[in-house]
């Protein structure tokens, strides 16, 4: 490879984000996913952590922020009646013309709470939104044994 | 002031237009009807209601099978009844007295029937004769009667809602107490300008709101006439519905008594160049299946109660195989389709290792792909049936890859969601850039929320169980694959191709798509 990784660091100018097929723009964007509730077990006799559990996957809730004009242009695709019911794919993008392309998806999402804080300074409206997401690739892996899932080219070594 | 008990009637309200199962059950049944004129009726949920609507024959029988037997909605697509039902002109009489000679059965036969009649005392053709008649009459006895009906001076009798009419013979004529006669009937049928019509592209069916996935074509079909349902199938994709059409062949001549081995050298010669993988064909030969509205034992093709299995299983199983419990009730396990008349000798093709004459299902030895029937093979089963492998006319060495009814309708159920997205997920800008040379190529973020929205559709718990690939969302070797390079037409129009690679049971489709975007 002719880059080194290492000495580019993306930023959020590197970054755009498609809610379903279409690219809207955003102040913020955060998700994340982890395994939960993983429980080590501790042999009688010994003080060191040993075998643990497989745990369980969740993903946090998302959040995306955007300024109020924005939002609404977004939100004239969403159906009237219950938006919040309606399940979308979130496809995260990264660019950079040194660094090979990055997608993150955020698959099954759906936007679960909406806040608008008005204030009368010269700061931006910008609505914060909540939304929750059945699961995250990382550049098609994921942290999670997913059913169905390839484990092409599978490398042990970090 | 009115006095005495207050009566209320209650009746069924099961019957009315039947909502629209979903699409993977959602079944449309052409074929010939007694009483209504051509045209699309239903969905139906209940055979009265649809009986009265459209009366009697192949077609709403085999609607009523999927209904009765297995509680869908069905519609029913009326074609004409270009080749009328008929009698056959032999009359099989066991009468003694002196109408003998004169006795014959005609009209219009509504189906394929048994006739049978009997006077039910020592009677004057004209005089108050009592019979009792059948549909589905056998030798052993275990056909369904009527009760005792007064024909009062009549010469004839019209079995009623069969199109049969019974000439008892001249006036004056006798009938013995238990004098019977018999007679096999053929039931109407279309032709094939007839499929052309009800196929057209801007033809009821293709353009009705009712969504269905599943096409039975109720009558003996050649491959000629196949084609016309390739065609059919064609012009209803065009329309945006993909389905799949389950057909059956001839059944052996009765001039003749063309044997086993003949017949099915002929169906295999006249199918051996159709290819087409939505098109399951069905050995039509004739078994014994019994009704599930009225119990008569039908002596006819099982093709019928074959669809209506098809349609009530999920798309990923074999349809009667022996690991669905082959040709039972699923509730109560009785059997539905059998391979022995009534009086237990062997009816029907048996492409089973038990069988006379084999070869229609062999698909890589003689190259024919029918789906067949055939016996158990202990003898505590062998009086059941079972599908031997449920195939489509695919293509004999050539390139297809979908072999079976299964695989044809996952296949047609990735397209299906595939293509919805394109109408309903949020969006439609498609954003590229063209080159020096004219060519139009997808930005890496657009290509990817493409790639994003039409894989959403088929990850997840809807396709686990078919997608064996169905969480691979590696963009240039998984489960969709969006082509980077795009068709601008003008008006900016974006045509984008994607390919579609799921792993069905081991086998690795190809289903190319094209989107339009701006």
């Amino acid at each position: 490879m002719s880059f080194t990784a290492r000495a580019i660091a993306r930023s959020g100018v590197n970054y755009l984000a498609h809610f379903g097929r279409s690219e809207y723009a955003f102040q913020k964007i955060e998700f994340g996913d982890k395994l939960d509730g993983i429980e080590f077990l501790t042999k009688l006799g010994d003080q060191e952590q040993s075998a643990q559990t497989r745990g369980i996957y969740k993903v946090d809730d998302c959040k995306a922020t955007m300024v109020h004009a924005e939002f609404d242009r977004m939100a004239v695709n969403f159906p009237d009646n219950g938006l919040g019911n309606l399940v979308f794919p979130i496809t995260i993008t990264a660019t950079d013309p040194e660094l090979p392309k990055g997608t993150i998806r955020l698959i099954d999402c759906r936007i679960i709470s909406l806040k608008l804080p008005i204030e009368n300074t010269g700061k931006a409206a910008l609505v914060e939104m909540g939304m929750n997401c059945r699961q995250i690739t990382w550049n098609g892996k994921s942290l999670n044994f997913r059913r169905n899932a390839p484990n092409n080219n599978a490398s042990n070594t970090p | 002031m009115s006095s005495g008990i207050e009566t209320v009637t209650l009746t069924e309200a099961r019957g009315n237009i039947a909502p629209t199962p979903p699409i993977d059950n959602a079944a449309v049944v052409i074929g010939c009807a007694s009483s209504a004129a051509v045209g699309l009726y239903g969905p139906y949920n209940s055979v009265t209601t649809m009986n009265t609507a459209v009366g009697y024959g192949p077609g709403p029988t085999a609607a009523a099978y999927l209904i009765a037997e297995y509680g869908i909605p069905v519609a029913l697509y009326v074609t004409p009844s270009t080749n009328a039902g008929t009698a056959a002109a032999t009359v099989t009489a066991a009468i003694t007295g002196s109408a003998g000679g004169s006795a014959a059965v005609g009209g219009a036969p509504f189906d394929e029937y048994n006739v049978w009649w009997q006077s039910q005392g020592t009677a004057a053709v004209g005089t108050a004769m009592t019979l009792r008649w059948s549909l589905d009459y056998n030798s052993a006895g275990t056909f369904t009667q009527s009760a005792n009906v007064n024909v009062g001076t009549g010469l004839t009798y019209g079995i009623p809602n069969s199109g049969v009419v019974i000439t008892l013979g001249a006036s004056g004529q006798t009938y013995a107490a238990g004098d019977y006669g018999t007679c096999i009937t053929t039931g109407p049928k279309w032709a094939a300008a007839d499929i052309d019509t009800a196929g057209l592209q801007n033809g009821v069916l293709a353009q009705t709101p009712y969504n269905f996935a599943h096409i039975y074509l109720a009558g003996q079909c050649s491959a000629t006439e196949a084609g016309h349902v390739s065609t059919m199938l064609n012009n209803l994709k065009s329309a945006g519905k993909l389905c799949e059409a389950v057909i059956h062949t001839a059944w052996p001549l009765v001039s003749g008594s063309q044997s086993e081995a003949a017949w099915a050298a002929s169906v295999a010669a006249d199918y051996l160049t159709f290819n087409d993988d939505r098109i399951w064909p069905v050995e039509g030969h004739k078994t014994r299946v019994i009704d599930p509205v009225t119990a008569q034992q039908w002596t006819r093709t099982w093709a019928y109660a074959f669809f209506a299995r098809m349609v009530a299983s999920e798309r990923n199983v074999w349809p009667a195989s022996p690991n669905d419990g082959g040709f039972t009730d699923p509730n109560s396990g009785a059997a539905l389709v059998q391979l022995y008349d009534a009086n237990g000798n062997l009816l029907g093709h048996d492409e089973g290792p038990s069988g006379n004459s084999t070869g229609l299902s062999d698909a890589f030895g003689l190259g024919n792909r029918f789906v067949c029937i055939m016996r158990g093979q202990t003898a505590n089963t062998r009086r059941l049936v079972y599908t031997t492998v449920p195939w489509v006319a695919f293509t004999v060495g050539g390139t297809g890859r979908i072999f079976t009814g299964m695989q044809r309708r996952i296949a047609q159920a990735i397209e299906r969601a595939a293509l919805e997205v394109s109408f309903d997920v949020l969006g439609a800008t498609a954003f590229y850039v063209t080159d020096s040379n004219n060519v139009s190529t997808l930005t890496p973020e657009a290509q990817d929320a493409i790639h994003h929205v039409i894989f959403g559709a088929l990850t997840g718990d809807t396709f686990a169980d078919d997608i064996q690939n169905s969480a691979d969302d590696n963009p240039t070797s998984g489960l969709v694959q969006v082509q980077p390079v795009v068709t601008v037409n003008p008006g900016n129009l974006v045509l984008v191709n994607v390919i579609l690679a799921p792993n069905v049971a081991g086998k690795v489709f190809q289903i190319a798509l094209t989107y339009a975007a701006t």
